[in-house]
């Protein structure tokens, strides 16, 4: 046999942890046995079974249920084959009437037994239940009403109403009935620690439990050892059993309070607990089956009423923010005149919170309005946030203190704030504010007051429960359900709008480029059409009137002035040069180009063809190898080769006949380097000379407008358009145009094409 | 360049030279002069008095140097009146234009121009086609339609 009294100690740290479900003991005033319902044979059974039978417990584990009674054998049978809960069932024993409970509990059946008592007369009707929730008032008048209702029918000297903080989960007494003589406690706070987080887990799942007398010991449950297969647990969990004895740490704590019998109704709503109806006595009671019965049932009335009201309550303060909430949507639809600075002063964005402030804050910039912390302050606060669990849903608090110790410095404008994100990448958000009210708290005793006051260090409860003061600063008016629902879905739709605002903005800017750009284009067109006409005839005349000069009286003219007109004239001839060339130039820009397949080899035959002239001259040469065909724009692949073929007779060695040749090849490794293309994606034809080259320093400079080395033989001077034009050929064949040489050996182009121009 | 003795017969050319630009006229003009040819000329500044002078006198001359770009009335649009009113009678018309652009030559062709002169850089080269188209004016040979490539 083992005993099953669960001797855990408690200590300071585990008051949490304390296993209260399986305590392993029952209260003294009835008995409890356990069955396998397989077999019928008796698993589990409190000590004080063996005075009840007249039986030791050897004799009553393992025995089966039906023997150990055999007179209810019909009801026996017939309760181990249910399934739920029943009570109800009036058992005799030595002349002694019982009360028969059973319920399922991890595969067993729990059976109750306590001593029938002639129910109180004081129970209450329905009509009376129905008149009981349809007092008109507040919720605090209902529970007033609740409260006397429950002393008249159980008979305790003490009925207290509790309401339980959403965010502290302090309570606080909102209701009271009292006997004479007894201490009012009403408006008096209890700490969070006074029902621990596995208390109030239990009192959600079975909503009634007594404690009829504080100053009996508990009795102990025994049970056999196991058979090994594990189909019976070897301890037993009471969480729904009416006897289980509660913790040894609430009885102490009972007894400080000079309470010798308790009883409690749990009030639940949305699956949490709301509150407690709790009843206290000065000395032992014993609520009958038909009390208790009647006070769970006005627990679930309670809780449903009380859900009711805070719904109703909800419902017509969702109401009013839903108006302030469209006013806003429709300030978002008004593109003309919506912007944060704007949103900032519409009144309803305080309004539909009743906050005293409120700041969003986008990109590290705060708008605000009312009564905000300061901007660094909002900054960090708002970097705490994000970076806080709370990031992606929201959130809020009246205690901003408690989550975040720096807003102690910023009580006064920011102890209750609601967050919402606006963007999960960053720190973008809307924080409404609400200062910290001056409020005297009053508890009942001390809350801080749990210390380890034995010299085994447990844990026990605490023994003053005089009130207690407190002044508070840090906690705000709470904020309720209605205004956390209405700003997240305020801050749903600016993240949306913010969405939209940002798209159109890069598409303005976007916009703006392009007319921009189109600006840009017109007038490089309009300068063209300006050198290509306006400025053309001028220049002709006064080339025709410095030729008129020289033809008709340059007999009369003295050498200075011949001279001049001579120098005006190559001048003038360079001039229209220069527009020649950067006509050439923006014609090559022009966009409607014809792509067509182009023959590279005849295209160089003809322009070999036009400068015959001047190869015969110099007695130069041009070697071409079999060029490819290519995709491309012919008359700008001419003048590219043109360009280049010009180019390379323009500097020529004096002292030696030219050699031009042009072929297939690779990109070098330098090009490849200097562009960071991929090589196999290109194919370069080269053009090399053996001609005066350049420094290797100009190979970039060449190919920009204007640009010319001042190598160029006399009387060639170009205009610094040519290798201009050869860049912007490449570059509408999406190609490129590098050029190496060594000074008095000679250079290479290379026209790097993609592949893709290939046929 | 140099310009060989030309003999022309014994009349007057009546010549009409039509150019909004008065330095072109005077350039003009005095390339026509040096020439030494006995002829009747005269001026207009823009294509509508030209089309006035020929209305009124009912006279057609023997040569009109037409500019194209003009004000008023443009070159082109004088071409088709005149090709229009006079039909395709003895009066030569050659295009004397700033613009080189084979589609304005095309264009000038087809609307029944005899040549087209683009005004061109040199004094001397100015002589020579003004010389060539008198002459052209005077006894008709087989000769390109843009005269200036006769001089290139």
């Amino acid at each position: 046999m083992i005993d099953l009294t669960n001797k855990t100690v408690t200590t300071i740290s585990n008051c949490d942890q304390e296993p209260i479900h399986v305590p392993g003991t029952i209260q003294a005033h009835g008995y409890l046995l356990a069955i396998n319902p397989q077999d019928g044979t008796v698993t589990h059974c409190s000590r004080n079974l063996t005075r009840f039978l007249q039986l030791p417990l050897q004799e009553i584990l393992g025995r089966n249920i039906l023997h150990l009674f055999p007179q209810h054998r019909d009801v026996l049978e017939e309760r181990l084959g249910e399934k739920g809960q029943s009570s109800g069932l009036t058992l005799r024993h030595d002349d002694v009437s019982y009360h028969m409970m059973t319920h399922r509990s991890a595969g067993l059946i729990i059976l109750e037994l306590e001593p029938a008592v002639e129910d109180h007369p004081e129970t209450i009707t329905v009509p009376e239940l129905l008149s009981l929730i349809k007092t008109p008032g507040s919720l605090v008048d209902l529970c007033d009403t609740v409260a006397k209702e429950v002393r008249r029918i159980l008979g305790y000297d003490r009925v207290m109403i509790y309401r339980f903080d959403t965010e502290d989960h302090s309570g606080e007494v909102i209701a009271e009935c009292l006997a004479d003589g007894m201490e009012p406690y009403l408006g008096l706070r209890y700490p969070a620690g006074d029902i621990p987080l596995q208390a109030r887990a239990l009192y959600v799942r079975n909503t009634i439990r007594s404690i009829n007398d504080t100053g009996s010991e508990p009795v102990a449950l025994f049970t056999q050892p196991g058979d090994g297969t594990g189909t019976v647990p070897e301890q037993l969990d009471l969480s729904y059993a009416y006897l289980r004895s509660v913790s040894p740490i609430h009885i102490q704590y009972l007894r400080n309070m000079g309470v010798g019998a308790s009883f409690s109704i749990s009030l639940v709503k949305d699956g949490q607990l709301w509150g407690l109806i709790a009843c206290h006595h000065r000395t032992a009671h014993h609520p009958t089956l038909g009390q208790r019965n009647t006070a769970q049932m006005i627990g679930i009335l309670l809780s449903s009423q009380i859900e009711l009201l805070e719904r109703m309550e909800q419902s017509a303060e969702s109401l009013a923010t839903e108006k302030q909430l469209n006013a806003l949507l429709h300030f978002f639809e008004d593109e003309n005149r919506f912007g944060l600075p704007a949103l900032v002063e519409k009144p309803e964005l305080l309004r539909m919170a009743e906050a005293w402030g409120v700041a969003i804050v986008v990109m590290d910039k705060i708008y605000s309005k009312g009564l905000t912390p300061p901007s660094d302050a909002t900054l960090r606060l708002v970097e705490f946030l994000r970076q806080s669990s709370f990031s992606t849903k929201g959130f809020s608090t009246k205690n901003l203190a408690a989550h975040y110790p720096a807003a102690k410095a910023i009580e006064e404008v920011a102890s209750g704030i609601i967050y919402h994100p606006l963007d999960f990448a960053s720190k973008d958000c809307i924080v409404w504010f609400r200062p910290g009210l001056v409020q005297t708290v009053t508890w009942g005793g001390q809350p801080d007051s749990r210390q380890p006051n034995n010299s085994k260090g447990t844990l026990t409860p605490r023994s003053s429960f005089s009130a207690w003061q407190q002044t508070v600063r840090d906690v705000s008016e709470p904020w309720s359900d209605a205004q956390v629902q209405i700003t997240a879905r305020l801050a749903f739709a600016l993240r949306k709008q913010l969405r939209t605002l940002h798209i159109q903005q890069e598409s303005d800017q976007q916009r703006a480029l392009n007319e921009r750009l189109m600006a840009v284009n017109e007038e490089l067109e309009n300068i063209n059409w300006i050198s290509s006409h306006d400025l053309r005839e001028p220049l002709r005349k006064i080339q025709v009137l410095a030729s008129r000069a020289l033809s008709k009286d340059s007999h009369n003219l003295s050498e200075v002035l011949l001279d001049s007109i001579n120098r005006m004239q190559v001048s003038a001839r360079r001039m229209q040069q220069l527009l020649d060339d950067i006509s050439a130039y923006s014609n090559i820009s022009a966009k409607q180009n014809v792509h067509a397949e182009v023959d590279l080899n005849s295209l160089v035959q003809e322009i070999f063809i036009d400068k015959a002239d001047v190869f015969r001259e110099q007695q130069a040469e041009l070697k071409v190898e079999e060029l490819p065909e290519i995709v491309g724009i012919a008359f700008q692949l001419k003048q590219l080769f043109l360009n280049l073929i010009t180019n390379s007779l323009k500097f020529s060695r004096p002292d030696e006949p030219n050699l031009i040749s042009i072929q297939v090849t690779s990109p070098t490794e330098e090009a490849i380097e200097a562009f960071g293309i991929t090589a196999q994606n290109y194919f370069s034809i080269v053009l090399r000379d053996r001609g005066v080259g350049f420094d290797p320093a100009y190979s970039r400079t060449i190919f920009k407008l204007f640009q010319r080395l001042n190598n160029e033989p006399d009387g060639k001077n170009g205009t610094g358009v040519g290798l201009a034009i050869c860049k912007k050929v490449m570059h509408n064949h999406e190609g490129l145009i590098w050029a190496e040489s060594t000074l008095g050996v000679g250079s290479a182009f290379y026209l790097i094409f993609p592949n893709s121009r290939l046929l | 360049m140099t310009l060989s003795a030309f003999s022309f017969p014994a009349f007057k050319p009546k010549v009409f030279l039509v150019d909004d630009d008065e330095d072109d006229r005077f350039l003009f003009l005095d390339a026509i002069t040096e020439l030494r040819h006995e002829l009747i000329i005269k001026e207009f500044a823009d294509g509508e008095s030209l089309m006035n002078t020929l209305r009124k006198a009912g006279e057609s001359p023997d040569i009109i140097f037409l500019d194209l770009n003009m004000p008023r009335l443009s070159g082109l649009e004088c071409l088709d009146f005149l090709r229009k009113k006079l039909g395709d009678s003895i009066t030569k018309v050659f295009i004397i234009s700033t613009s080189s652009s084979a589609d304005m030559i095309e264009t000038t062709r087809n609307k029944g121009a005899d040549h087209y002169i683009c005004k061109p850089r040199d004094f001397n080269e100015l002589k020579i086609l003004v010389r060539i188209a008198l002459q052209k004016a005077i006894s008709p040979t087989s000769s390109p339609f843009l005269l200036n490539e006769l001089v290139k």
